[in-house]
């Protein structure tokens, strides 16, 4: 029997399907549809899935949606219908926008599969991420879980812990419009990035910058009760415009052009003292759940744990044990907690444990059309082919990587990559600027053998887990500098990746080049700014050409892109 | 596919110009889309590489138009807010619908009418932005003539593939429903602004009546729970 898990309607839409033994599947709906966050029902997702483990109404044991739909819509008009003139612009997209959203998830769902009503169940929004951050951990009732983010059916910050009988309790909540997430955002917004895309650039740009504006964001923001003064906003009244007239003010003019030094500068002290505010209000969050929980081993989720120089900083302060944030804590790894919601659901003493994050379908069985040989011939060497691939890296070559399976973060960890030798800096700059097309401020991540991480890196014990999906940067030690500069951000971190599995084909790579005289190579997404990771063999095809890379790791050897 | 509201042509600026050139990036890479899908879900592998060129084509104009965007945006010093290119907004602009792509909906010889009739009007639409740019001195009408000679291409060979597939009659009754459809688009999306001024007003009326009902409510979000499971109703949706 399976039990899935459905994210989707307002971050990106994912789908997980488990049978809570060896069945696992984790899909975006973005890698059918095309279309980066696509938050749309994960309709093209399902009609995989049901094709491919035969879905029907006799196998399937539950569907869960990951929160409540009338909560969910209902949370935020209720705030905002109290001074309905004020709030009109956002009460007005609310009103207009009611057919977009969740309540319609049953409707959605039944259109493809024909299934009891009985069997679709909904967990909480808090609920679905504290789920997921289970499925990370065996003694779970030594954590404590922590969620925050922008906000979910009303609330902004919870802390949950769980029993080992599995009673779940929700020890506290902040409520809506007082979120940290949301202002993050705000700023994100006033620098003239894209609100959910863009704030992972403020978090790279902050560290061209100090944070001068710490005290002023201390009055918006009090990091103490994390309560904010909405004279500062705008986002609870119009949904076009997140800031209001009263933070320009103190920060001056939004939207400006970051190609001009003066404001390069400018933009970076907004950047790292929203940053601070962000990691101050987390330390006092984290004080707070080990207070009431008197558990010192931390899982956070939520969207705010995809800033991993936060989680950083954290380690430093030696307040906690342990720190686990998971590889995709956001709402798109919620589909997994909503799945182990409907686990718990059914049987409370099974919960699912996830022991990789490689949970997408086998690559190269996606598509029934897709024909290797139709775009790409193997290349014959006389070399075993992880040689040749290391020759070629070795001699300046950029590298794309499709084997195994996809992640299930936002992160590609080396199996779905756009590798090259760390070492060769023209090569780093031309991939991150030229081919990938990213700001010159936001740095590429490398990625190295387990073993070889403490000669290259430092990092505090309590967050060194996170490492393995490169949720957390690290201090590069002077020796990286003469060697690897190109991987070190301007602040001396880098975003690394370790990888552990002797099995990987990632890992025997490494291995190779080691013998080769390097040891680090570089790892980015396999994808253009815009697009979503390639997921299929057309996806690889044409993101190659659109890139102008020639060449392909796969699981059985090194390709070359064919003239089609 | 092209849904730019007509007035954004009129009295040509910068700002305009700007808003206009997102809509074609926006276009063409919902244009790309549609075609890489096609690509991918087409049991013939010749038709399958005419569509992956034709994706790639599509990429790249879309590229092109941003790119001269952005160098407007930076020579002009606009506001590039509300400007930047959006995948997500191609649902909400209609370029692309969520349900289902074009391709899943029509046969193979009425998507071959569609493409070649939609990248006719989109000739034409590349013509006025081209006597747009020269008329204001911008030099990148260059770029734009050669994706205007692409756009004729990819016209060419669908409709080659739609005459062969289609009666005469037919094929023209087809181009000519594809020529009205397109019409509607347009129509839509010019007044999408109208419809809002209309029903706003009502809608506001609407909104002061609940705030008078939602008064009389005192809801309170619980904010602890001391066993969660046990207490949760996993069929509601509040």
């Amino acid at each position: 029997m399976y039990y899935i898990g459905i994210s989707a309607y307002y971050h990106e839409s994912s789908i997980f399907l488990t049978d809570n033994k060896k069945t696992n599947c984790f899909l975006k709906e973005e890698s059918f549809s095309r279309i980066k966050g696509d938050k749309n029902f994960p309709k093209k997702s399902l009609e995989f899935i049901k094709k491919k483990y035969n879905l029907a109404d006799h196998n399937i044991k539950f569907i869960c949606f990951y929160e409540k739909p009338f909560k969910s819509w209902w949370d935020i008009f209720y705030y905002s219908i109290k001074n309905p003139i004020q709030n009109r612009n956002l009460l007005i997209h609310h009103l207009k926008n009611f057919n977009q959203g969740s309540i319609f998830f049953f409707s959605d769902l039944k259109k493809i599969l024909d299934i009891s009503k009985d069997k679709i169940i909904y967990s909480s929004h808090h609920l679905s991420h504290c789920l997921f951050g289970l499925t990370m951990c065996e003694k779970f009732d030594e954590y404590v879980f922590l969620t925050c983010d922008g906000v979910g059916e009303g609330e902004t910050m919870s802390i949950f812990t769980i029993s080992q009988d599995y009673k779940i309790k929700k020890l506290w909540s902040k409520l809506y419009p007082n979120s940290i997430g949301l202002f993050y955002s705000t700023i994100t917004d006033f620098l003239g990035f894209r609100i959910n895309e863009g704030e992972f650039k403020v978090m790279s740009l902050s560290s061209f910058g100090k944070p001068i504006y710490e005290k002023e964001f201390k009055e918006i923001f009090n990091i103490e009760n994390f309560s904010m003064n909405m004279k500062y906003f705008n986002f609870h009244k119009d949904p076009s415009l997140s800031f209001s007239p009263e933070l320009s003010k103190i920060i001056g003019k939004p939207y400006l052009d970051l190609d001009d030094k003066k404001i390069f500068q400018h933009y970076s002290n907004i950047a790292a003292s929203i940053q601070k505010i962000l990691e101050l209000t987390i330390e006092n969050l984290i004080k707070k759940a080990i207070g009431i929980s008197n558990k010192k081993k931390v899982i956070l989720t939520g969207g705010v744990g995809l800033n991993c120089k936060m989680i950083y900083n954290l380690a430093k302060k030696n307040i906690l044990d342990e720190l686990i944030v998971p590889p995709s804590p956001g709402d798109s790894g919620s589909a997994i907690g909503a799945a182990n919601f409907a686990v718990l659901i059914e049987n409370k003493y099974q919960p699912i444990r996830l022991k990789n994050f490689f949970l997408g379908p086998e690559k190269n069985q996606i598509n029934s059309n897709e024909i290797k040989s139709n775009f790409f011939t193997k290349i014959d060497s006389d070399d075993e082919f992880l040689d040749e691939t290391v020759k070629k890296l070795m001699s300046g070559e950029i590298i794309a990587t499709y084997f195994d399976k996809n992640e299930i973060g936002p992160r590609s960890l080396g199996n779905t990559s756009l590798i090259c030798n760390a070492k060769d800096i023209d090569v780093v700059n031309n991939l991150n600027t030229k081919i990938k097309k990213r700001n010159k401020f936001q740095p590429l991540a490398p990625i190295l053998l387990e073993e070889d991480f403490d000669k290259y890196f430092f990092l505090q014990n309590n967050v060194k887990r996170n490492l393995s999906w490169m949720g957390t940067l690290c201090d590069a030690k002077e020796f990286t500098y003469n060697n690897y500069k190109s991987i070190i951000h301007i602040d001396g971190t880098s975003r690394v990746q370790t990888i552990n599995n002797p099995q990987s084909l990632i890992h025997q790579l490494l291995k190779k080049l080691k013998l080769n005289g390097s040891d680090i190579l570089v790892n980015t997404s396999f994808n253009i700014t815009k697009d979503p990771i390639v997921f299929d063999l057309f996806d690889v095809y044409v993101n190659l050409k659109r890139m102008d890379l020639y060449f392909v790791l796969m699981d059985d050897g090194l390709y070359k892109i064919k003239q089609i | 596919m092209f849904l730019i509201p007509k007035k954004n042509l009129k009295n040509f600026n910068a700002d305009r110009c700007c808003i206009v050139l997102n809509e074609f990036a926006a276009a063409e890479f919902s244009s790309a889309i549609e075609m890489l899908y096609a690509a991918k879900n087409i049991n013939n592998t010749k038709l399958s590489y005419g569509f992956i060129k034709h994706a790639l084509d599509e990429y790249n104009h879309s590229f092109i138009f941003n790119n001269i965007k952005k160098k407007i945006i930076s020579k002009y010093k606009i506001s590039k807010n509300q400007l930047s290119f959006i995948p997500m907004q191609l649902y909400y602009k209609g370029y692309l619908k969520k349900d289902s792509y074009i391709f899943e909906k029509k046969k193979l010889k009425d998507f071959a009418v569609f493409i070649g009739t939609n990248e006719l009007i989109a000739e034409k639409k590349l013509l006025d932005l081209i006597k747009h740019f020269k008329e204001n001195e911008i030099n990148d009408f260059i770029e734009i003539e050669k994706i205007l000679n692409d756009e004729k291409k990819h016209s060419e060979y669908s409709l080659i593939y739609a005459n062969r597939e289609n009666s005469k009659v037919i094929l023209k009754i087809k181009i000519i429903k594809e020529k009205i459809f397109n019409l509607f688009r347009h129509l839509y999306a010019d007044s999408l602004s109208k419809i809002s001024f209309i029903f706003n007003p009502i809608l506001i009326l609407i909104l002061i009546i609940m705030n008078f009902i939602v008064n009389f409510l005192e809801l309170k979000t619980e904010s602890t729970n001391e066993d969660i499971l046990k207490t949760i109703d996993p069929h509601s949706l509040t």
